[in-house]
């Protein structure tokens, strides 16, 4: 019965999860305020040289009310259309190293400790 | 390879109470008469209070650091900070060289990077210096040491893409400390992955310049599950 209803748990977690923005609509406001901030235009500024641009946030945070409150599909693909860009953004580079599969074997194994000394 | 020999490639020789292979327990005496405690203080501090450190942590794909274990404080030789000992899987701190809370918190993010790329990644911090380049670029890039205020505080005035240009000096040098290549070709191998390493900016998502770039960093990580989900 307990794998029953981790079962059940994670099939109602998972429903929970989908079919809704990426975001929750209020982050994409506060993303939206922080880029627009004039901590974040210096900060942008003195690392590309370039200043911020904003305005997707906002449109994101726009497409997500529609989402929420008529369930229109063209703002859902508007909305998932700007986060994908986001996403490739991210990986825009080729890795100098091969991704692990698993962690380094020795990570938790225990230093040698020096013999104790002889009383 | 001859242990001395051995030491000075791979820049052990800054970090002598460290022999590769071996581990020292801290003596009572060397507790009392040295930096440690401090160290070990402000350490626990760091761990604790930051954000940036609590992300690295368990996004580090090892599961857990532990302190005791992934920490040493230690006596360094000359300026530097810390250092990633990949053979023994420890972050080491330069007691004798970290005074303030702030240095010891940036440190600390510093050498998380470079566990996070030994735990996620093939690193060959030995043999590959393209990939030491890489995680010395991205621990400059993503733990604040190039910050403005740090960089006007080191006496460089510079702003519009001053950043990058920090990243690269700082990984250069760090470089030119621990093994012994000559500056200009140790200058190439930066150029050579340096808008990859730069571009890189995992485990953040972004570069994080303030305490709410390291929030929403978080934030989005918590929401990671969800997020895939509906894109």
């Amino acid at each position: 019965s307990l794998l029953i209803s981790c079962q059940f748990e994670s099939v109602w977690l998972f429903s929970f999860d989908v079919n809704k923005p990426p975001r929750a609509c209020e982050d994409y406001w506060s993303e939206f305020r922080h880029c627009k901030s004039f901590k974040n235009w210096f900060h942008h500024y003195y690392t590309y040289g370039t200043v911020p641009s904003c305005q997707q946030w906002k449109e994101d945070y726009h497409n997500c009310r529609e989402w929420e409150k008529h369930r229109g599909t063209e703002a859902k693909e508007a909305l998932r259309r700007s986060e994908k860009i986001r996403v490739a953004e991210q990986r825009n580079f080729i890795p100098v190293w091969q991704l692990r599969q698993e962690p380094p074997r020795d990570w938790h194994v225990p230093l040698n400790q020096e013999k104790p000394q002889d009383s | 390879m001859d242990q001395t020999k051995q030491e000075e490639e791979y820049g052990y020789d800054l970090f002598p109470e460290r022999k590769p292979g071996e581990h020292k327990k801290t003596s009572i005496a060397e507790s009392l008469f040295t930096f440690n405690h401090k160290c070990q203080v402000m350490l626990q501090f760091a761990v604790e209070t930051s954000e940036y450190q609590l992300f690295s942590l368990f996004l580090s794909g090892c599961s857990k650091v532990f302190k005791d274990r992934h920490f040493s404080c230690e006596d360094c030789d000359g300026t530097v900070s810390g250092g990633f000992d990949a053979a023994s899987s420890q972050i080491v701190l330069c007691q004798n060289n970290i005074h303030q809370q702030s240095h010891m918190n940036r440190v600390v993010t510093h050498e998380l990077i470079h566990a996070f790329d030994h735990c996620r990644a093939h690193v060959d911090w030995f043999n590959n210096f393209r990939h030491l380049a890489c995680s010395e670029i991205r621990a400059a890039n993503l733990s604040g040491d190039c910050s403005f205020t740090n960089e006007v505080a080191r006496f460089n005035f510079g702003f519009k893409r001053h950043h990058q240009e920090c990243v690269r000096g700082r990984a250069l040098r760090s470089i030119l400390a621990v093994r012994k290549i000559s500056r200009a070709e140790a200058e190439k191998i930066v150029d050579e992955v340096f808008d990859s390493c730069f571009n890189d900016h995992a485990p953040f998502g972004r570069i994080p310049h303030s305490k709410r770039d390291a929030k929403f960093a978080y934030r989005d990580y918590m929401n990671r599950d969800r997020y895939y989900a509906n894109l």
